[in-house]
């Protein structure tokens, strides 16, 4: 307990360096990519981007696929994904909550992760898109 | 798309029944490249019939038997406005729905074949007892499933050649004894399941419970041919024209619904011979190769379990070769070359 006790305020700010890292070139590399909630106010480990037109459900199998895992709204109990009331109750309006993900970082996240989460989602969010301008 | 097993990757949605968690087995056998997927279509009380918190378990696991991945797509919105809300307008306006055809038209060959393809998916696969038969000229029909009394085309029959070319139905291909065999064989969690019956969004009191909170219920009264009033009722959503039971009317002999109409609230009933019709009109018309044009020598199915009966296409006049009782408006009409369906439409 100790040595995580220690540990924290490192881990934090570590975290915390990471999940910007990823927010940020996810932003830099995706138009009409918005970040939800204020770095400052949530949890170091809390990434959460949308994809204008992108139905986050959608991207969630595409990056299970690619070996990202990701998540959206809130689970209920039959696994399936319920719209957030967080999201709502934030001002976000509804279409941008349902092309929302979160990416969530900890203890054991390393850049690597970063990198591979960077290669693989602006590939996969274009891909929707186009698929999704196609039909 | 060609049909080759060969890495061709298959979107399966897996209800949580029997057929559907054998179709997933027997293509994973058949070489494809299976993902399963289970609808979340309905939010409210019920849970019960398909589709309920219990059966995505149920295929959950079963994906996890045969080592496939699985998601739950979260369509209750859809669902709501594609399927549950039309189906109580028709009530209300004195026609009778299908809502199990309106899922499949805008869900599951909507909306999911829609996603499987935005994810790079060749083929969508369910476990509908109905057979796609691919010729060597490219073309894509839909015939009957082997086991008649199992046979579902009807509740597919708005597929159109863009559809058909990305499905797959592997258990059309088997009587349903053969499916719950291959079940028991691969030792499957859903192979001694209960077939589910009822529409999947109806609670426990029944649809008359379910439209009385959802829909205006206005009464009216119940007249004879004549047009001479013999009873009262509740509200035209509990009547389908040719409903038997439960008018609430004494008289001599057997009386059916003959008509409802919603604008003034009456229901008329009749003898069976006042049902009778030589020809019906049907809208929204489609075929499933495509091509619009008068068709001969067809056999016409009006209900999901309903015995053929020999009919013409002529516009969206279909004419008998003998009368038949009248289709209740709103219910699906599906049209048949010896097995192979040719299209279908909505009766007026």
């Amino acid at each position: 307990l100790r040595a995580t006790c220690d540990a924290r305020d490192a881990d934090t700010a570590r975290i915390a360096a990471l999940r910007d890292r990823l927010v940020d070139g996810l932003r830099a590399a995706i138009p009409d990519t918005f970040e939800n909630g204020d770095r400052s106010a949530k949890v170091a480990g809390n990434a959460h981007v949308g994809f204008t037109g992108v139905e986050a459900e959608t991207l969630l199998v595409a990056l299970d696929q690619a070996g990202v895992c990701a998540a959206a709204g809130s689970s209920c109990s039959s696994g399936a994904t319920e719209p957030s009331h967080v999201l709502a109750a934030m001002g976000l309006a509804h279409g941008d909550a349902l092309s929302s993900i979160r990416l969530s970082l900890g203890y054991a996240s390393t850049s690597a992760d970063v990198d591979v989460a960077l290669e693989v989602i602006p590939g996969a969010v274009t891909r929707l898109r186009r698929a999704g301008a196609a039909a | 798309v060609s049909v080759t097993p060969e890495s061709a990757r298959v979107l399966v949605a897996m209800s949580g029944g029997v057929d559907s968690s054998v179709a997933a087995a027997l293509l994973l056998e058949q070489g494809y490249d299976v993902t399963g997927v289970t609808l979340k279509l309905w939010g409210g009380e019920s849970d019960s019939g398909c589709c309920s918190v219990s059966d995505v378990e149920d295929a959950r696991r079963v994906a996890a038997q045969l080592g496939i991945p699985h998601y739950v797509f979260n369509f209750t919105e859809e669902f709501d406005t594609a399927v549950v809300a039309p189906y109580v307008d028709a009530y209300a306006d004195g026609r009778t729905p299908n809502p199990c055809v309106e899922c499949n038209r805008s869900l599951k060959f909507g909306r999911l074949l829609e996603r499987a393809e935005t994810l790079g998916f060749d083929f969508l696969a369910t476990g509908h007892h109905a057979r796609v038969e691919r010729a060597t000229d490219g073309s894509v029909r839909l015939r009957r499933g082997v086991d008649a009394a199992k046979d579902q085309s009807y509740v597919l029959y708005m597929l159109g050649p863009r559809e058909l070319a990305r499905t797959l139905l592997p258990v059309g291909e088997l009587t349903k004894a053969e499916v719950r065999a291959h079940a028991v064989r691969l030792g499957l969690r859903t192979a001694s399941k209960p077939e589910s019956m009822d529409v999947c969004f109806i609670t426990r009191g029944g649809r008359e419970e379910f439209l009385a909170g959802r829909a205006h219920v206005r009464a009216g009264a119940i007249v004879d041919t004549q047009g001479a009033t013999v009873g009262a009722h509740a509200g035209v959503a509990n009547f389908t024209v040719g409903q038997r039971r439960g008018l609430g009317v004494a008289v001599g002999e057997r009386r059916y619904v003959v008509d409802v109409d919603a604008a003034t609230a009456t229901v008329t009933i009749g003898r069976r011979d006042d049902l009778l019709r030589d020809t019906m009109e049907l809208r929204d018309v489609v075929f499933t190769d495509g091509r619009v044009s008068p068709r001969c020598a067809l056999t016409a199915q009006v209900r999901a379990h309903g015995e053929p009966v020999a009919a013409a296409l002529d516009g969206t006049t279909l004419c008998f070769d003998a009368p038949q009782p009248r289709v209740a408006p709103g219910q699906v009409v599906a049209l048949y070359d010896d097995d192979r369906l040719v299209g279908g439409g909505i009766a007026t």
